[in-house]
């Protein structure tokens, strides 16, 4: 019975505030219990040490310190000026931002069937893939047939070159992968239902083709092979009899050089020395 | 008091009287005066409230340089959430409570840089709270002066050993004298836990104070 009145009493003791008065019970505990009453002089010690502490004051500059500090933050913060922006204008700003996405994509949706509108009224047939590309070969005249990128038919009489007139290519195939020039991509437009299911073939690209007049003698051409497949030969004479003779190769890069090493660029190519 | 909220968070639920508000000296209205662009006012609040709150922050980091940076960084975060300031707490419960979060989170940092403190150089086995470092001098002083400083010092040093859970209400209650019910607003935890926290920090001031008792 006597701790739980110590308990209390201590409670008390810890919870009452400097000049508060105990309970009568407490007071009447503290006659009679001497620990207790060195806990509650122990406890006002504890609280005359620390209310002795006293208040510590904020420096003289405290203000003008401060002040800076606030422009400095104001400044610091001034990049930031989309965040502090009201909400309408946000909302502004992203409706533009989704418009011009819109118009973007609309322009390139646009401007795909032109390219193989232009493409048909320059008489060039689009490159297609599998059975489309037959059908296109054929119905095509074979001055104009399309060598899809790469790869040049074997059988088919137009594009072998006639070498004793033409001492060029009649045909040059470009490729994207060649890098000669820049490449179209081919539209196909199928034929599901009456929708028109569009879709481009990225795979194939459109060949461009070189006729014999098309070709410019100055050399601009876009075909950069020398004309002369042989290779220069000098001879050199000391003068005393001797005599030596250099043969000097044609310029290669890379695959072009069976261009130049082949009766003809496109018979070379269709040994499938490519 | 167990995790630091952000002054956005800072939401209060009890009522203000009205006239707190109203009264254009009050706390409150100095705010709102300050929320539409009235700098005086917010010099005013400053003025009001800056030696209590590095008073507060000095007794709880022992480190006054220190104290002013986040007296100041407390009146920054007042000011920078003046728009959102609920008037529905007393102002002083408000500002308490951004300085005991800096202030906690100032010896957070301290601990995980592992400052060494020089008035803690003992820390004890079992890897708590290190054990501070009060030599007694038996000499007699006479000089009464210089025996009530060298017994704050070791108040001081005594205060600034004990947990930050423990530290924030005993000085809000024994050094500025606060309500149990204005601490546990500001601490965000109960009265009971506000009790029995600063019976425990008090308990642990005695046995480091033994000397001076």
């Amino acid at each position: 019975m006597r701790n739980m009145n110590c308990r209390r009493a201590r409670r008390e003791i810890e919870e009452v505030a400097t000049g508060e008065v105990m309970s009568s019970s407490a007071n009447d505990h503290l006659k009679t219990c001497a620990e207790c009453v060195r806990f509650r002089d122990d406890r006002l010690k504890l609280q005359e040490m620390l209310s002795s502490l006293g208040s510590v004051e904020a420096p003289g500059d405290f203000d003008f310190r401060l002040r800076a500090r606030l422009a400095n933050e104001e400044r610091g913060r001034q990049p930031f000026v989309m965040r502090n922006l009201s909400v309408g204008f946000r909302s502004a700003a992203v409706a533009a931002m989704l418009l011009l996405v819109g118009a973007a994509l609309l322009f390139v949706s646009l401007r795909t069937p032109t390219d193989s509108s232009l493409s048909a009224k320059e008489g060039k047939p689009s490159t297609t893939t599998g059975d489309q590309s037959g059908k296109n070969t054929q119905q095509g005249s074979p001055a104009n047939a399309t060598v899809a990128a790469g790869i040049v038919p074997k059988a088919d009489p137009s594009h072998v070159v006639d070498e004793k007139k033409n001492a060029v290519a009649e045909k040059v195939v470009t490729s994207k992968r060649s890098g000669f020039r820049p490449t179209q991509v081919a539209s196909i437009h199928g034929d599901r239902g009456n929708g028109g299911l569009k879709t481009r073939d990225l795979a194939s690209t459109e060949a461009r083709v070189l006729r014999p007049n098309a070709i410019d003698v100055t050399g601009s051409s876009v075909f950069p092979i020398g004309t002369s497949f042989q290779s220069l030969k000098v001879s050199l004479d000391d003068g005393r009899g001797t005599s030596r003779t250099i043969s000097l190769p044609s310029v290669s890069f890379g695959s072009e050089r069976v261009l130049a090493q082949g009766p003809s660029p496109l018979l070379a190519s269709a040994r499938s020395d490519w | 008091m167990d995790t630091l909220s952000t002054i956005e968070n800072l939401t209060f639920s009890a009522t203000l009287r009205p006239e707190a508000v109203t009264d254009p000296t009050s706390d409150h209205a100095l705010l709102e005066a300050t929320r539409i662009g009235d700098e005086d006012a917010f010099a005013e609040l400053v003025s009001r409230y800056r030696n209590q709150i590095t008073s507060y922050i000095y007794r709880m980091t022992n480190d006054y340089d220190g104290a002013v940076d986040l007296a100041q960084e407390t009146f920054v975060r007042v000011y920078r959430a003046a728009e959102r300031y609920q008037t529905t707490y007393a102002f002083s419960t408000y500002i308490y409570r951004i300085a005991t979060n800096l202030a906690i989170s100032e010896l957070r940092k301290r601990k995980r840089r592992k400052l060494v403190s020089l008035t803690g150089f003992f820390q004890s086995r079992d890897g708590g709270e290190p054990q501070e470092f009060n030599p007694v001098d038996d000499k007699p002083l006479v000089d009464t002066v210089l025996v009530a400083d060298e017994r704050r010092l070791a108040v001081q040093r005594a205060i600034s050993t004990l947990p930050e859970k423990y530290r924030a209400p005993l000085i809000l209650r024994d050094v500025d004298g606060r309500s149990y019910e204005e601490i546990s607003r500001i601490l965000e935890t109960s009265e009971g836990t506000v009790k029995s926290r600063i019976s425990r920090a008090r308990g642990f001031l005695r046995e480091k104070m033994t000397a001076y008792l």
